[in-house]
């Protein structure tokens, strides 16, 4: 059932056995694993079914560190882009996946591993760990079961020990509209929308939360206790509400290490080069990995190119009409606006001469046709790269997110052998000719054109240790009885593709452990 | 050897010097010297004469290639003559199949250097360099 907290009294109290925070990917995946089970659970969530302004201004906050960052982005009034965290995540009913690129790629067993060269590397499970889940993961995503490893019908002829293929899936699930009447039928399951989490309050001696404090933005404030509490937020707001949750703990809970926050990755993107002359068609599109072997050889993190083809500037009329009638002639079809289409080409042929002769012999470089070698790369695990409490306050009288997201010189090493790697093996194809960007130049002191992809991961990474890890193996907050968390906050590393479908996994298993953990407690 | 370096300037005579190329005859020099301009064309499926003309646009002309080679040349001052010394014996076509091969072997190898943001096999970078100080 569903439930909008403005329209309950002031002071409202719940009980649960299970409190899950955040009705994103992973909030919505535990809550409805767990509906029809024994267990009673409330789902908080923020907003409510569509996006609202004051909401989602509460996810702003100050950025520092690389100056790429590319958080969310709006124009300021002298229409340069700059970065806001405001923009960065969804946060009303179904979370970020109101607004998702829907990619679908499981971490694979290198992610799980210790790499030596990477420091902070390696999880505390293993992929078998996951690999059950996986499906049911699919499912829920709505992506069609996949071989991840196969390549394209029409696949380049890279030296599988430098480059690799590793499709995706497509998952078309909005968790806020496909799980809803789920949710809303489901007898054990209560849903309050706009409740916002003000704090997890500790016991005593913080060994577990014995409440959660929520509010209003327009001020009613309610309590909620529960046996378990999950905070599923994403991977800023999981570490500022620990942060934030004090008032037993100076520094927050599950902070006593001061690890609450740090590790912060994302997956550094932007172009790496343009691509002139060859065979651009046969590249456009397509998505290579690094493959293990140069990883290992190289030292290097894990990454993947895509291929965009570009047209800089306008296209000649003449030119566009003649693609029309290429398409059209293709397709068997007569366009219906044939003779205005012959007409244009007949008035701009200068254009339409000078570029079938280019296309012809390839012999006349055209500098505004080129492919855009656009690069996506893990992150390495850094402590210095971490989230904050900023000074600035929002309207509920928190403090907002202060996020310094920093690169190391592995992360560095990683774009330019990449590039490198990429450059050599599509010029010995006969492909192309690759120009970097200045910044990749291998003797520039330039910082890293790359944003990100608002994949925020790592701020409460896992680990069997307390003193390297926030949660342990099963997303338990170290030293916390009945704290959880779920989402890409939990990952140690976070490969470099898309993380919902990893997530969405974990958040799977946490449910079946907190299934069966609270019916081994009674 | 003698025949070759009264023809040639004073750099390109401390080059062949370095390396002692036995059989490297004038005709092999033109041969490979015409093989450098056109370094770059064979993994492109276009016709033999036009595929290097566009590749010297490409990277800036006959101009472009100098400077490239003028910035290999003083990254690494004995790029020509090693490459000379991986000739050394061959002549006509053969200097060029040759240049051709090593580069690939080059890409294969992921033996790339960078010129003015240009990711090149360094061959390729050797033969602008010989360009450059020829």
């Amino acid at each position: 059932m569903f439930a909008d907290f403005r329209e309950l009294e002031d002071g409202l109290s719940l009980k649960a056995d299970v409190c899950v925070i955040g009705a994103g990917a992973a909030g919505i995946t535990i809550a409805t694993t767990l509906a029809g089970t024994p267990l009673s659970v409330c789902l908080l969530e923020s907003g409510g079914f569509v996006y609202e302004t004051a909401t989602q201004e509460l996810y702003g906050g100050q950025t520092e560190g690389q100056p790429w960052y590319d958080a969310g982005t709006r124009e300021s009034g002298g229409g340069q882009i700059v970065p806001e965290l405001i923009f960065s995540r969804v946060r009303f009913f179904g979370g970020s996946t109101n607004h998702w690129g829907h990619g679908c790629v499981p971490l694979d067993d290198t992610d799980f591993a210790v790499r030596p060269w990477v420091p902070f590397s390696g999880w505390p499970i293993e992929e078998t760990d996951l690999e059950p889940h996986y499906a049911r993961a699919l499912a829920l995503c709505r992506a069609p079961a996949a071989d991840f490893g196969r390549p394209p019908s029409d696949p380049l002829p890279v030296d599988p020990t430098k480059l690799r293929y590793h499709t995706g899936a497509l998952g078309t699930a909005n968790f806020g509209t496909a799980y809803r009447t789920e949710l809303r039928r489901a007898d054990n399951v209560k849903v309050l929308l706009h409740a916002n989490l003000l704090e997890l309050q500790a016991n005593p001696d913080a060994s577990a939360v014995e409440k959660a404090t929520f509010g209003t933005l327009e001020g009613k404030r309610g309590t909620i206790y529960a046996r378990s509490f999950v905070l599923c937020c994403g991977g800023i707001e999981n570490a500022r509400l620990l942060l934030l949750s004090n008032s037993v703990v100076g520094q927050g809970l599950g902070n006593t290490r001061d690890l609450v926050g740090r590790f912060f990755m994302d997956h550094p993107r932007g172009e790496c080069g343009r691509i002139y002359r060859g065979h651009l068609e046969r590249l456009a599109h397509q998505a290579l990995y690094f493959a293990p072997q140069i990883e290992r050889q190289e030292k290097t993190l894990q990454a993947f190119a895509r291929f965009v083809d570009r047209e800089v500037g306008p296209i000649p009329e003449g030119i566009a009409a003649v693609r029309k009638l290429e398409a059209a002639f293709a397709a068997r079809t007569r366009p219906p606006d044939f003779a205005e289409l012959i007409e244009r080409v007949v008035l701009d042929a200068g254009d339409v001469i000078r570029g079938i002769y280019r296309r012809e012999t390839g012999s006349d470089p055209d500098p505004n046709n080129y492919i855009e070698f656009e690069g996506q790369f893990e992150q390495a695990p850094n402590p210095e790269s971490r989230v904050m409490l900023g000074n600035e306050v929002d309207r509920l009288g928190q403090r907002r997110t202060m996020l310094d997201w920093r690169f190391t010189e592995l992360d560095h090493h990683t774009y330019r052998c990449f590039a490198l790697t990429i450059g050599a093996e599509i010029a010995r194809l006969g492909l192309g000719r690759l120009k970097l960007p200045p910044w990749l130049d291998p003797n520039s002191t330039e910082p890293a054109q790359l944003g990100g992809c608002a994949h925020h991961m790592g701020t409460t990474r896992m680990s069997d240790d307390p003193s390297c890890g926030v949660v342990n193996r099963n997303c338990r907050v170290h030293g916390i009885a009945n704290l959880f968390i779920g989402g890409s906050s939990c990952f140690p590393t976070g490969g470099c593709g898309f993380p919902t479908l990893t997530l969405v996994a974990l958040a799977l298993r946490l449910a079946r452990y907190l299934e069966q953990d609270l019916a081994r407690a009674g | 050897m003698t025949e070759i370096c009264n023809e040639v300037v004073s750099e390109k005579s401390r080059l062949m010097t370095a390396v002692q190329p036995a059989n490297l005859r004038r005709r092999t020099l033109l041969a490979f010297t015409v093989a450098a301009a056109g370094f770059a064309a064979a993994t492109v499926p276009l016709s033999a004469e036009s595929v290097p003309a566009a590749l010297r646009r490409l990277f800036g002309g006959n101009a472009g290639l100098r400077e490239f080679g003028r910035i290999f040349h003083a990254r690494q001052a004995d790029a020509a003559a090693r490459l000379l010394a991986r000739l050394d014996g061959l002549e006509g076509s053969a200097v060029r199949s040759r240049v051709d091969a090593l580069r690939k072997e080059d890409f294969a190898a992921g033996r790339v250097v960078v010129i003015n943001g240009w990711v090149l096999a360094r061959t390729e970078a050797e033969a602008c360099a010989f360009i450059a100080v020829a």
